[in-house]
């Protein structure tokens, strides 16, 4: 038994007004992603343009905050020593419920490594920043 | 389309070790592979007139002042990073059809003792974009391209033992290349599954080495060509760019499915065949970008070089190996030669086509060189022997 370690975390990350909305929704525990009003495509990360129909007018669709594993890899070794974190840890793609198509790049936590395969069910753990943000790990349901 | 322009010139430093090229500066290892490939070329200084770079170049301005060039009409760099590799040859092909030089430089170098590739994505600065996978604890293209590897494992089961036998090719080439970084280092099967884990599924071997050095190229148009010192390699055709659904690729992670376990090279190969007007059946040799060897199983299923998801199988049967239907990274490649960032692979078409290489591919006429996967763009490029 190895429980997945947490990931090294950066202490700050930078937003812009068009991803400001999905970290403060994640100060509320809400994991969000958003969705073009005039074609209803929704896209991660945020960004100002919808890249199908070109509008700028978006709407936030709060999530269950549940998913799939998609891809994960598990890290074994730090790739540099100023970014040295207990390891293994493992970072993951996940494949978010109430939004087909999307992902969110994360990682796994509370788990043990030989547990993680690709579809197994997860769900948002909240990880706090030393900038104080939160920001969205996952867990095996 | 008939070829316009043709390599005359290769030229590399030492594939030297991380921080072993210390204390020359880079710039002098970029000088040094740049002469190299005009002696090889039977040119002079004066002869160049232009610079093709890719992944942002060198500053062509201090090359210049470093070797006495006298002046210039071409200096262009392609965007991105190690995708545009065999691209920068395209580019510099493209400015000489055009008729905006008539001998252009293509050069690529790396010093890794100031800064790691592994760690490179560290190393930029944080942008909103970024923020959403710089928290997940994924700072190496070894442990983003590891999501990509696992996941073509789970939709085609492919297995660790067919990217061993990517590295293992590399490795065997190497032992008979003198140049090579892992000559007299042979390694077996049990050598790789004994190698540790870094990036499940990547171990230690499914990594490039890490090396400092140069590699330069001479490109001039065909005419000139047939009146220089080497026999002539053509270039045939070069694409380099991609499709926005693969875009950022390992730093957006939202290709959809379908793209997701792939190489960005699918939506590339089709235009660079018909341009160079030849088909995948009609290589005799191929240069694949190996940064991880998981990748160059991906883009052999995205050049139609086996179909898509028998990539593993078709390196197990042997495809790839000197003897095999399309040797591929005859030199060693990044994984057992060298790495500079691409540039390499150009070098090893070049020589393998003037029959001049160390493991030379008897009767070489035709072949592919990539570069990338990366963010885009990624590239590709036909090279061809003169007639």
């Amino acid at each position: 038994m190895t429980l997945l370690s947490r990931p090294p975390l950066p202490k700050s990350l930078s937003v812009d007004i068009w991803t400001a909305p999905f970290w403060e929704a994640a100060q509320r525990y809400e994991l969000v992603v958003c969705r073009c009003v005039v074609c209803g495509r929704r896209r991660m990360p945020p960004s100002p343009f919808c890249p199908n129909c070109q509008s700028q007018t978006i709407l936030w669709d709060v999530l269950p905050g549940t998913g799939r594993v998609y891809s994960y890899t598990i890290v074994y070794q730090p790739a540099i020593a100023a970014n040295a974190a207990p390891v293994p840890y493992a970072p993951a793609v996940i494949a978010l419920d109430g939004a087909p198509g999307i992902r969110c790049i994360s990682a796994i936590v509370d788990c043990d490594e030989t547990r993680l395969v690709i579809d197994m069910p997860v769900r948002v753990v909240w990880q706090a920043l030393a900038d104080g943000h939160l920001t969205a790990f996952f867990t095996p349901i | 389309m008939k070829p316009r322009a043709a390599i005359v010139g290769v030229g590399a430093t030492s594939f030297y070790r991380r921080g072993a090229s210390e204390p020359r500066p880079l710039l002098e290892l970029v000088g040094e592979a740049i002469l190299r490939a005009l002696t090889d070329a039977g040119l002079s200084v004066s002869d160049i007139d232009g610079f093709a770079y890719f992944a942002g170049g060198f500053d062509t301005p201090s090359i210049m002042e470093m070797l006495g060039v006298p002046g210039i009409t071409f200096t262009a760099a392609l965007t991105g990073y190690g995708g545009g590799s065999a691209g920068c040859i395209g580019l510099a092909a493209s400015a000489i059809a055009a008729g905006d030089a008539r001998t252009i430089v293509c050069v690529g170098a790396t010093q890794q003792s100031r800064r790691r590739f592994g760690a490179v994505a560290a190393q930029y600065e944080g942008t909103p974009q970024s923020a959403f996978h710089e928290h997940a604890g994924l700072v190496s293209p070894g442990q983003m391209f590891a999501l990509l590897a696992r996941r073509h494992m789970h939709e085609f089961g492919t297995t660790r033992e067919h990217f061993a036998m990517v590295a293992l090719n590399a490795r065997a080439n190497a032992q008979t290349n003198s140049e090579a970084a892992m000559h007299g280092r042979p390694m077996t099967r049990e050598d790789y599954f004994a190698a540790p884990m870094i990036a499940d599924p990547h171990c230690l071997f499914d990594f490039c080495l890490e090396n400092d050095g140069a590699v330069a190229t001479v490109v001039t148009s065909v005419e000139r060509a047939r009146d220089l010192r080497q026999q002539p390699v053509q270039v045939l055709g070069a694409v380099h760019g991609g499709a926005r659904d693969w875009g950022r690729a390992i730093y957006w992670m939202n290709m959809p499915d379908g793209c997701f376990a792939r190489s960005g090279h699918s939506a590339l190969a089709a235009e660079l065949y018909g341009r160079a007007g030849i088909g995948p059946a009609d290589l005799d040799v191929a240069q694949i970008y190996d940064h991880f060897t998981s990748q160059v199983l991906i883009q052999l299923e995205d050049y139609g070089l086996c179909a898509k998801g028998e990539g593993g199988p078709f390196v197990a049967s042997g495809a790839i190996a000197r003897g095999g239907a399309l040797p591929v990274n005859t030199d060693g490649g990044q994984l057992s030669c060298g790495f500079i960032w691409g540039m390499t692979h150009v070098r090893e078409a070049v020589l393998q086509l003037r029959h001049t290489a160390a493991n030379q591919i008897a009767g070489a006429e035709l072949a592919l060189v990539t570069g990338g996967p990366s963010s885009l763009p990624v590239s590709g490029l036909i090279l061809g022997r003169a007639p």
